[in-house]
């Protein structure tokens, strides 16, 4: 899984400084991760790994490693 | 000069759409040059029918069966639709079915299956319909209400509640998915000739037609051109809207 890839479409999406703590990224702690912020996270998601998630993976990704791993579920 | 509606290049998926109301909508969004994923609950005739007389005007399909009742055949529904062309522009919540029973007398059996496939598959399919209009911040939801959900009627309680619960989501959605530019709306039909409604009994379509200001059933083709309006870019401004059509029916 490229991880660099998803952390572009992490920064892009969420506007995200280039010395953003990716182990700290937390949904709702970071203030452009909001709800709305997450579904666009989502469709950016899987439209750059051409994938689609189930719901329960949306709801349980929480933070960036989480994300890493949902991603990798899918593409691996 | 004329307006003309142009749908091409868009993916349009119309569940239930193997006759009645359905089968119309499909092929007015055909006609106007989508491509629409036809669906059944399974492989039937009727089903055959549309996607011949579809294709036979030129137009272009594919056909989708799923049983609307399992959650995850709805998902899987939505899934194969964007598959098509990767891409899902509008979503026609159409399917439906009409339970009549008076009040006591109702199965519990038939109020969950009214609810699951008139509400509960729509509202899964909206989900999955929203994720994946967001990624070309565009697309059009319409679901297929009733008068009946607005106003009430004798004798069709869970049919009735599936279709008021059907407005609550659009209008609950269309705020929500505004900011992406996904629009959704409702149609609630009154009295429509159909397959369902010819089930009725002799009495409630008499009473039916006699509440009609126009002083006739509806027409199929009649729900589609609203249901094609909301589709179409002309109602680009258009979301959160319950589109009667009904000629003017009084319940």
């Amino acid at each position: 899984m490229d991880v660099e890839k998803l952390k572009t479409v992490f920064r892009e999406t969420l506007d995200l400084p280039d010395d953003i703590a990716w182990a700290e990224l937390r949904y709702s702690e970071y203030p452009t991760w909001t709800s709305l912020g997450h579904m666009s996270l989502v469709a950016a998601i899987e439209t750059e790994f051409d994938i689609m998630f189930e719901t329960d993976d949306i709801i349980d990704m929480s933070s960036f490693d989480k994300s890493v791993e949902l991603v990798a579920k899918h593409v691996d | 000069m004329s307006i003309e509606i142009d749908l091409s290049g868009r993916v349009a998926l119309v569940t239930g759409s193997s006759r009645g109301i359905g089968s119309a909508i499909a092929l007015r969004l055909a006609a106007a040059g989508a491509h629409v994923i036809l669906h059944g609950s399974r492989p039937s005739e009727n089903l055959a029918a549309v996607e011949s007389e579809l294709l036979a005007k030129g137009g272009a399909c594919t056909v989708a069966t799923a049983e609307l009742a399992n959650a995850d055949a709805v998902k899987q529904l939505v899934k194969d639709g964007f598959g098509v062309a990767k891409r899902l522009d509008i979503l026609v919540n159409n399917a439906g079915v009409l339970t009549e029973g008076v009040i006591g007398m109702i199965s519990d059996d038939d109020i969950q299956r009214t609810l699951r496939i008139n509400l509960e598959s729509a509202l899964i399919a909206m989900q999955m319909a929203a994720r994946l209009m967001m990624r070309t911040k565009s697309g059009s939801i319409i679901n297929i209400s009733s008068i009946m959900g607005l106003r009430g009627a004798p004798g069709v309680m869970a049919y009735a509640a599936s279709k008021a619960g059907l407005v609550g989501a659009t209008l609950a959605a269309a705020k929500e998915l505004a900011p992406n530019n996904i629009r959704v709306n409702a149609v609630a039909p009154g009295f429509v000739a159909t397959d369902m409604t010819r089930s009725l009994s002799d009495d409630v379509i008499s009473k039916r037609l006699a509440a009609i200001g126009m002083q006739r059933a509806g027409e199929p083709a009649e729900v589609a051109d609203a249901v094609l309006f909301l589709a179409s870019d002309l109602s680009r401004y258009v979301t959160g809207q319950v589109i009667g059509v009904d000629g003017g029916m009084i319940v």
